[in-house]
């Protein structure tokens, strides 16, 4: 007992070092700054400002010291210090920003946000603002993470995304902290955050803090801006479709908000087509300061809905056709969440962030496709009857808490708790609907993480325990990371165990593009596993060039296969879904960074995964949707003046794997009131991913000018505004340079390649910002 | 004159970039590029069959209707004939009773399917069927004939708008299909069923179709309603499991009851 007290008494004693904390905001809006560097002049100590614009420099010498703050964007400030052996909290402290000549956009921030840069080895991290300057990403954070190259596709047209090997289920995405559901529009396949309210977009792919669980993939961290604290600003984006802004304001004295949304609803399908259709996302955030406590509120809302029906075209063709003709689909879907966030620093030492939040998704999604076409030569009728019917919705309740312990010899304690209540509801329907299925969990977790450093070595520790209910055992995740600086060149590895207690249906082969994953529990299932091996290289080659080489292992445990005609048939789990492995492994070239006026990245990728289960191919294993072994993206923006950038996106990769049919049968549709046949040619399709199509090229242009004449700026002029912009974007400049998306077979020709990113296109925007 | 050398090599870099450019188009005329292959597979030729043993008091009810399965570059699907095989064997013979019906087929008579006159299924019984035809595979199958379901006939009610009434079904259907037959036209209603229950039924129809006249019920067996609930394909290069309730082939040999209702 006296041994337990001592070692407390020395952790203790630990909390009384002289740290030296603060937060850092800009002067103007008040908004926090992330990587400020903070140096001790003279020292070597030093540490850089988070996501909220905190910092902590540790074990700083007593005496008189003189603090340096330094950031790319804002003028230098030093502060005269008295250091004792007594913590010190300095409060806010704030910048002035400063204006740049005209140089490079910045890809390469000296930041440590959410996730700590010296140590994280499996993250890209990109400035929102990469998505406002380069137009042919059509403001999509998803068509961004896109050129990340742990990144792969499946379908171009799908937003879905495959990170290093994994599912797209298996990818977490949270709007400050809260978890989105499907965080993608239907309708464009655009995610659903606006980037007018984005401040920081960051994606871990792998060997995660012992903080995050629950997916095994991928860790999508959206941060929004926070307000400003004197001054209402903000920018829109007027189109024929709709309206795009976000606008910042103050509140009162220590408080701002922060408002943004989009309403896009397409006329041309409205009128042309009779179809109704929308598309919207909105984002509110509040932040309010009390004393050592930052407060938070953040509210979202997302809607897609859609009509479609070919009996709305009428007017353009003859009625007889639609006699033995239907085909339409509607899609419902709505993603909400709200929450309140707390960020308390008591003393220097201590910090306490909890979080309380709901999220929800719901969707619901109709197809069909009947026609009769009559034969008289065979008197079999074609016939088809197709119908996909998909209900689907999870809410999510989810609390909170973390504590972080800044202790002696450099180290940072992490303990944390979180219990989420899983609400499921699922219901599939084809030519019969089935019967509905709600089902509640609770998840729970508990971490402990300890970050060592010794020198130019960081070590970091860490154990997750979970699980799904509060009958099953507590599952560990034990995880380790370490860094170790040569130089300018940091050596880094982690390994790190995952499990995850929610599965998804597969419905890429039903709907012609799987917009969406329709999420069930895995109660009374042992959960998703996998294991990741990472072993990576950074460095600097300049100051602004910057590059890593990283490999990778992930040893797919256990994953599950659940698809449509599955569930069709059944709703209980054991009876659909089906346990398999897979692997991935590859290795990812990074050289990202400024040159003069040239900015942004290129990447090298090559990579391999499989899956294997019982029930397809005696359990072989084949390649899975997105293996694509070589992959090269290049996203680079070039500042021709102060109001002109130029920026060019292109991605050469290998083509994914598909399944080319052997042969055709009759799937035959009985009739029983004439008991009569019909029948449709169905594919033979005996072994999965047999063919690889050819290899993809999308090479795009964008550019973007600050107007100061002519209409756009005499507008801006007029409403009184502070600045207008124009973007075009020419799309698809390797003319005609088919990227097949199927193939048909026609008789006396053969096999037709059917593309979609073919034809090149030009489009123009326009912005307006106050 | 003064020749501008770096003007001329961007102009020459341009013009090459575009005639690259150009050559790389796959005009749309073109089939395109192909894809490679990673396992080449081979087409299993087979026969494509449907079988229905279909309960109920009509001559000639039950039939097999048997094609082939084809390879994918065999011929158009949607001009020429259908590869229907007339010169197969097709016997179907019950557990319960010893005799074997041979079904046949007669050319412009019975749309293709093979019949027999002779042959009566009953309900509760399984028959097995075996197909043998000249260069595929043998073809064989079995299929329970689904005990008919219950109407309830003191809480039919009928009324100017709905009919509704009470309808008890059996473990071994499947999958209904319930109509309502009305002077001007019918409605359905189709649901999915594994157990014996109680299911309330409610029609409510529109003045246009007239006053209702009678409830057809089909009660499917396990393979027919997992054929007749089967996803079509529409999707190419999709990964789709065959749809097949025999051996050594294609299709679907199944069982299905019809009930008759007369409403008062």
């Amino acid at each position: 007992m006296k041994r337990r007290l001592a070692l407390l008494l020395i952790l203790c004693g630990g909390l009384r070092a002289a740290n030296i904390s603060g937060y850092i905001v800009d002067e103007k809006t008040g908004e926090a700054i992330i990587g400020v560097n903070v140096l001790i002049a003279n020292t070597g100590l030093g540490a850089a400002t988070d996501l909220r614009g905190f910092f902590v420099v540790r074990q700083a010498p007593e005496g008189k010291q003189t603090l340096r703050l330094s950031h790319i964007s804002y003028t230098e400030r030093e502060i005269a210090l008295e250091v004792t052996d007594k913590a010190l909290f300095l409060g806010t402290l704030k910048m002035e920003a400063r204006a740049l000549p005209t140089e490079a956009v910045e890809v390469i921030g000296q930041r440590r946000t959410l996730i700590e840069k010296e140590m994280d080895i499996a993250s890209f991290q990109v400035d929102p603002i990469v998505l406002l300057e380069a137009p042919q990403l059509r403001d999509d954070v998803f068509q961004l993470l896109k050129f990340s190259p742990s990144v792969s596709i499946s379908d171009p047209l799908s937003p879905q995304l495959h990170v290093r090997g994994g599912d797209p289920g298996e990818n977490l995405v949270q709007l400050n902290g809260m978890t989105i559901y499907n965080p993608q529009h239907f309708f464009s396949g655009q995610a659903i955050f606006n980037p007018y309210s984005i401040k920081d977009i960051e994606m871990l792919v792998g060997g995660f803090d012992a903080e995050y669980g629950g997916r095994n993939s991928s860790i999508l961290n959206i941060t929004t801006r926070e307000g400003h604290q004197s001054e209402v600003h903000g920018e829109f984006w007027p189109s024929t479709s709709g309206i795009n802004g976000a606008i910042e304001f103050p509140v009162k004295k220590k408080a701002t908000a922060m408002l943004s949304g989009r309403i896009i609803s397409d006329l041309t399908y409205r009128v042309l087509m009779n179809s109704p259709n929308i598309m919207g996302d909105f984002v509110g955030s509040y932040l309010q300061k009390i004393g050592r406590t930052q407060l938070r509120l953040t509210t979202f809302y997302a809607r897609d809905y859609l009509d479609y029906s070919i009996d709305n075209l009428i007017l353009y063709f003859p009625s007889d056709i639609y006699e033995n003709f239907q085909e339409g689909f509607i899609t419902d879907t709505d993603n909400r969440a709200i929450g309140i966030q707390t960020h308390t620093l008591f003393r220097t030492n201590v910090l306490l962030e909890t979080h309380i939040y709901h999220s929800g998704s719901r969707a619901a999604n109709d197809s069909y496709v009947n026609f009769i076409f009559p034969d008289t030569v065979s008197n079999l009728d074609r016939v088809i009857k197709y119908r996909t019917s998909i209900r689907n919705s999870v809410q999510d309740y989810t609390a909170k808490a973390n504590l972080s312990l800044f202790t002696f010899w450099n180290q940072t304690w992490k303990v944390g708790w979180e219990q989420s209540r899983l609400t499921f509801y699922n219901k599939i329907g084809g030519q019969a609907d089935t019967s509905s299925r709600r089902i509640s969990a609770d998840l729970q977790a508990a971490y402990l993480q300890d970050k060592i450093e010794i020198g130019p070595l960081s070590l970091k520790f860490g154990i997750r325990s979970s699980r799904l209910m509060a009958t099953e055992t507590w599952r560990l995740e034990p995880r380790a990371a370490l860094a170790l600086r040569l130089g300018i060149t940091t050596l880094k590895a982690a390994w790190g165990r995952y499990y995850q207690y929610l599965t998804t249906l597969d419905s890429r082969n039903r709907e012609f593009i799987q917009f969406l994953d329709y999420y069930y529990n895995l109660e009374n299932h042992k959960p998703v596993e996998s294991t990741h091996y990472i072993l990576g290289v950074e460095g600097f080659f300049t100051d602004k060039l910057e590059y890593s080489v990283t490999a990778y292992y992930k040893d797919l445990t256990r994953l599950y296969r659940l698809e449509y005609d599955a569930a069709k048939q059944s709703l209980e789990l054991s009876d659909i879904l089906e346990a398999g492995r897979g692997e991935a492994y590859g290795i990812e070239w990074l050289l990202r960074g400024e040159h003069e006026r040239l900015s942004g990245w290129i990447s090298y990728t090559y990579s391999h995964g499989t899956r294997s289960y019982p029930s397809l191919q005696n359990g072989k294993p084949y390649f899975y949707e997105a293996d694509q072994p070589h992959n090269l993206k290049m996203l680079l923006m070039y500042k021709l003046t102060d109001a002109i950038t130029a920026s060019t996106t292109l991605q050469f990769s290998s083509g994914y794997p598909r399944t080319w049919e052997t042969g055709r049968y009759n799937q035959y549709f009985y009739d029983p009131l004439e008991n009569s046949v019909g029948g449709f040619p169905r594919d033979i399709t005996p072994v999965k991913n047999n063919v690889r199509f050819p290899s993809r090229i999308v090479w795009d242009v964008g550019w973007k000018k600050k107007l100061r004449d002519g209409f756009g700026y005499h507008l801006m002029e007029y409403l009184g505004l502070e600045e207008a912009y124009m973007t075009v974007t020419i799309r698809n400049l390797l003319f005609l340079r088919r990227n097949p998306y199927y193939y048909f077979y026609f008789p006396d020709f053969g096999y037709y390649a059917f593309g979609t990113e073919y034809f090149p296109s030009i489009s123009f925007g326009y912005t307006l910002r106050f | 004159m003064q020749i501008n050398k770096p003007k001329i090599l961007m102009f020459f870099i341009i013009i090459s970039a575009i005639g690259l450019d150009w050559q790389s188009c796959d005009t749309p005329w073109q089939p395109g590029p192909a894809p490679s292959t990673i396992i080449e597979t081979e087409f299993v030729p087979g026969l494509n069959i449907l079988g229905v043993v279909r309960l109920e008091d009509t001559t000639a009810s039950s039939f097999v209707y048997v094609e082939r399965a084809y390879a994918a570059d065999e011929y158009d699907t949607w001009s020429d004939t259908l590869p229907i095989i007339k010169d197969a064997r097709v016997r179907i013979s019950g557990s319960g009773d010893t005799t074997s019906y041979i079904f046949r087929y007669y050319d412009n008579l019975s749309d293709h399917k093979y019949i027999n006159v002779d042959f009566r299924p009953v309900a509760g019984e399984s028959y097995h069927l075996t197909i043998t035809a000249p260069g595929l595979p043998e073809l064989t199958a079995s299929a329970s004939v689904p005990h008919l379901p219950e109407i309830d006939t003191n809480s039919v009610q009928v009324s100017a708008d709905e009919v509704s009434f009470r309808l008890r079904t059996t473990a071994d259907a499947y999958l209904y299909d319930v109509y309502l037959f009305c002077e001007n036209g019918q409605l359905v209603e189709r649901f999915t069923n594994n157990q014996i229950s109680i299911k309330e039924m409610k029609f409510k129809f529109g003045s246009s179709l007239g006053n209702p006249l009678a409830i057809q019920i089909f009660s499917y067996d396990e393979n027919m309603a997992s054929v007749a609930d089967a996803t079509s394909s529409i999707i190419p290069q999709s990964f789709l499991e065959t749809i097949s309730t025999v051996e050594g082939g294609y299709g679907c040999f199944g069982a299905v009851s019809v009930l008759t209702y007369i409403l008062p």
